[in-house]
């Protein structure tokens, strides 16, 4: 039995993917990335080797190296855009989803994707933190709460709180205020849902949204922000049936998995 | 076999073919090169005799010519936006004219040799008459140089041409140095931004201040002529100017709706006013009759421009790249009539129909015909050679050249002046990008008159006329199935969207949505963030 | 006709240097390394006025407004 490997080093998580020749996946990790992004890569498939009972990532047949460090995986046979990843990650998990927001540690791109799983066209914002990763952990921290417990705590709120500041920054220092002045937690919770919601609006007509979307990337975990999506964007937010988080590791690995097999 | 081949016609353009991998000649970050490129025998030796020997020796022929040694090298040693600047112009050629061959090299170097001479012309002129260079005296040029802001026409003056000299306050210290030298422009950005002015306004406005602040722009008139072209960016800059300056100013006021006939009226008495005062300051009363001759030989100009796109719109021998077809008819709209166009014109006239009537494919790893919108990066004007180079994007025509498609009549006073009017109020930007939304609608009728698939859209980050109306052009391009890039850039300013990040932004579109495979691999990263 | 000789072993040796120089760059590598830094030295230190003291006198000048043109 052949296999096929995929590694996203992103800016926050590295995810690692083996996929089999029918495209089962075998194996999978998520590990906190490194400062060093080759030293994550390389440590993100020492553990998925292992897990798929392999000696080392050299088994695999064909590797796929993507993300933020994507061209820092030194055995990759090949590096992929994570825009083209993810939309193949989506495709393979749920190929009726044809529109997606990838909100990631530190950006945000809508991508929106073709009939056999290639991008039709994307947007992406990566050079302000609102809106992504960094802001939910700012946020969790500002609230001293692990981000599973945030991304629960809106989901209780009978009202919203909006939040006015545009920057991360800023928002931190009025998201303090508010539970200085005794605000319901739960509340200002929902109004930091609701303000990464309305940024997405745009990523989502970018990506083509019509009326389904789906989220990937670690912050699709946010049972919060995909009730805020669906509330202020009014489209139905779809639950990949694998791992969000997995996507751009997923896309990789099934792009291995075809250019691998078309080797021979 | 090969080398010989290699060596005789140059290396082949792509990678399939042996590729002739323009990047590997870059030196990391500064943007020098190992060695220029070899493009086989004919064309290096052109480059060498005709565009690089040539161009070093007409520069000091034309500095001669227009004012002499010892002003040059007075205005050089005082002032940044030259000494800093224009030496390394040769530079500037080859970054717009790499990969080039054949006529396309030959045309495009034309264009960029006149670009050169009136640079030189201007600048020259500013130090002829600059009292600072002068011992403080007022010289008999300085009497006779007349000072107005960039995006005020240069022919507004042809009036008084016989005897004055209309030179831009900031269209050299400022607009042309952010090509050829990007390091430059910062010190006047951060000069302005340390006296309060904060960040995010148009930074052609904060650089052209910033000279002022600095007290880098000659005193070469006894008075100025500002404008508020293209927006209220523009009227920030006059005001700070007027401070700094301390001279006699006439404001003139183009209103908005450039194509409303009540407002073509308005300007029409606002140019009347703006030449009464000219009048006063100069005792010279304003030639009619020469203001017409001026205006034809420009009608000249105009008509092979249209010419040229002629060619580009209907055929695959269009000559002049991108870069070269978008400065020239910027410098040649502003500037107004100056003798080095037509003689540039007259150099490619015939290498354009050679290339017509023989069918020379001049760009012939054209994948996509470009059309580019909006305001271009200065710093990275040639992204467009780069472009060809490694993805076969071949920009055709831009917002920029499209900007003046008139003639203006001189059969009568009145329509002369109606003309004179309109031409104004069709200013930089004005027409094409902050006033009105017209030009959502133009774009696509260029890009059909000049059969282009694909769309550059400039993405310029503080242009808040342009940001208000991009959720427009988004819609259009989707609606319209039209593939686009928005390519982000802070006009001159490279700190903040680098010409590596540019080139990330479409090498990720053309592989990710266009699924293409580059050119010339060696082109995709590029270290050069301390390039000229 | 040594002298012939001379001129022109002066002349290929100037177009040889001269093409050297052109196709290593080095007039680039000059102005890059050694003049630009070296102007850029000179800018940075050479006295300037403070443009922020001059006083603005916004009724220095006639507004030049001309009702009857």
């Amino acid at each position: 039995m052949k296999y096929f490997g995929g590694c996203d080093v992103g800016s926050t998580y590295t995810k690692a993917v083996i996929l089999d020749e029918t495209g089962k996946m075998v194996a999978d990790t998520t590990i906190r990335s490194k400062i060093n992004s080759e030293a994550s890569a390389v440590a993100a498939m020492e553990e998925v080797s292992a897990k798929a009972g392999l000696k080392s990532s050299k088994e695999l047949s064909y590797l796929v190296g993507t993300g933020y460090g994507r061209n820092k995986v030194p055995f990759a046979d090949e590096n992929i855009s994570e825009i083209s990843c993810h939309a193949m990650g989506v495709h393979v998990t749920n190929p009726e989803v044809k529109a997606i927001i990838d909100i990631g540690g530190q950006d945000v791109k809508g991508i929106s994707v073709d009939t056999d799983g290639t991008v039709k066209n994307f947007a992406m914002n990566d050079k302000c933190a609102a809106g992504t990763g960094r802001f939910f952990e700012a946020m969790a921290r500002s609230f001293e709460m692990t981000l599973p417990e945030f991304s629960k705590l809106a989901l209780t709120a009978k009202n919203v709180i909006p939040i006015t500041a545009q920057c991360t920054v800023f928002a931190e220092s009025e998201v303090i205020t508010l539970v200085g002045e005794g605000k319901p937690m739960d509340e200002i919770a929902a109004g930091i849902e609701m303000a990464v919601a309305k940024r997405c609006f745009v990523m989502a007509k970018k990506a083509g949204a019509t009326d389904s979307i789906t989220l990937t990337g670690g912050c699709a975990k946010n049972d919060g922000l995909k009730a805020a999506i669906e509330h202020v964007l009014k489209l139905k937010v779809v639950n990949l049936k694998t791992d969000p988080q997995l996507m751009g590791a997923l896309g990789a690995a099934e792009y291995a998995r075809q250019k691998g097999l078309a080797k021979k | 076999m090969s080398f010989i081949k290699d060596f005789w016609y140059g290396k082949p353009h792509t990678a399939e073919e042996g590729g002739r991998r323009l990047g590997d000649n870059y030196l990391p970050k500064t943007g020098l090169y190992k060695h220029r490129e070899w493009r086989g025998v004919k064309d290096t030796f052109y480059y060498f005799h005709n565009i690089w020997l040539y161009n070093y020796l007409h520069m000091v022929m034309d500095v001669m010519k227009y004012g002499g040694i010892i002003n040059f090298v007075k205005g050089v040693w005082r002032y940044r936006w030259v000494g800093q600047t224009y030496l390394p112009v040769l530079h500037w050629f080859d970054r717009g004219l790499e990969g080039l061959r054949g006529e396309a090299l030959r045309a495009s170097a034309w264009h960029y040799r006149a670009m050169v001479n009136a640079t030189i012309y201007q600048f020259m002129s500013m130090f002829n008459a600059d009292t600072r260079l002068h011992g403080g005296k007022k010289n008999d040029a300085w009497y006779h140089t007349m000072a107005m802001k960039e995006t005020t026409w240069g022919g507004m003056f042809y009036g008084w041409s016989d005897k004055f000299k209309a030179v831009s306050l900031e269209m050299i210290p400022y607009f042309v140095t952010c090509h050829v030298n990007s390091h430059t422009v910062h010190n006047y950005i951060d000069a302005v931004q340390s006296i309060g002015l904060p960040g995010d306004p148009c930074p052609m406005c904060q650089a052209e201040s910033g000279l002022f602040v600095l007290d880098d722009i000659p005193d070469y008139s006894p008075f100025m002529i500002t404008c508020n072209e293209a927006c209220d960016g523009s009227v920030a800059t006059a005001i700070l100017q007027d401070w700094f300056n301390d001279k006699p100013l006439y404001a003139l006021q183009m209103p908005m709706q450039f194509d409303d006939p009540l407002a073509n009226k308005f300007v029409q008495k606002d140019i009347e006013k703006c030449w009464k005062f000219i009048e006063e300051q100069t005792g010279v009363p304003m030639n009619f009759d020469l203001m017409c001759e001026c205006i034809e030989r420009q009608n000249e100009l105009q008509k092979f421009e249209w010419e040229k796109w002629e060619v580009a719109a209907k055929t695959s021998s269009y000559p002049i790249n991108g870069v070269a077809q978008a400065l020239y008819r910027i410098y040649q709209s502003q500037f107004g009539d100056l003798p080095i166009w037509h003689e540039v014109d007259a150099k490619v006239r015939p290498i354009m129909e050679k290339c017509v009537s023989k069918k020379i494919n001049t760009f012939p790893k054209t994948r996509h015909r470009v059309i580019a919108w909006s305001c271009a990066p200065l710093y990275y004007s040639n992204w467009c050679t780069w472009a060809y180079n490694a993805w076969g994007l071949n920009v055709i025509i831009n917002m920029d050249s499209l900007m003046f498609d008139m003639t203006l009549r001189t059969d009568s006073y009145e329509n002369m002046l109606e003309d004179v009017a309109t031409y104004h109020m069709w200013a930089p930007m004005r027409r094409m990008a902050v006033g009105g939304m017209h030009h959502i609608f133009e774009l696509w009728d260029y890009k059909e008159r000049f059969n282009c698939d694909f769309v550059m859209m400039y993405d310029q980050l503080q242009c808040k006329g342009m940001q208000g109306v991009h959720g427009l052009f988004e819609d259009e391009f989707r609606d319209r199935n039209v593939p686009a890039i928005w390519m982000p850039h802070a006009l001159p300013d490279s700190r903040t969207v680098s010409r590596a990040e540019i080139r990330r932004i479409i090498n990720d579109y053309m592989s990710t949505v266009m699924h293409e495979e580059p050119l010339d691999p060696s082109l995709l990263e590029l270290d050069d963030d301390m390039t000229w | 006709m040594k002298k012939i000789a001379k001129l022109l072993g002066i002349g290929v040796g100037a177009y040889a240097a001269l093409f050297a120089v052109f196709f290593f760059d080095l007039d680039g590598k000059f102005l890059f390394h050694v003049f630009e830094p070296f102007v850029k030295n000179h800018y940075d230190n050479m006295p300037r006025r403070d443009m922020t003291k001059m006083p603005y006198d916004m009724n220095k000048y006639p507004d030049y407004k001309y009702d009857e043109v």
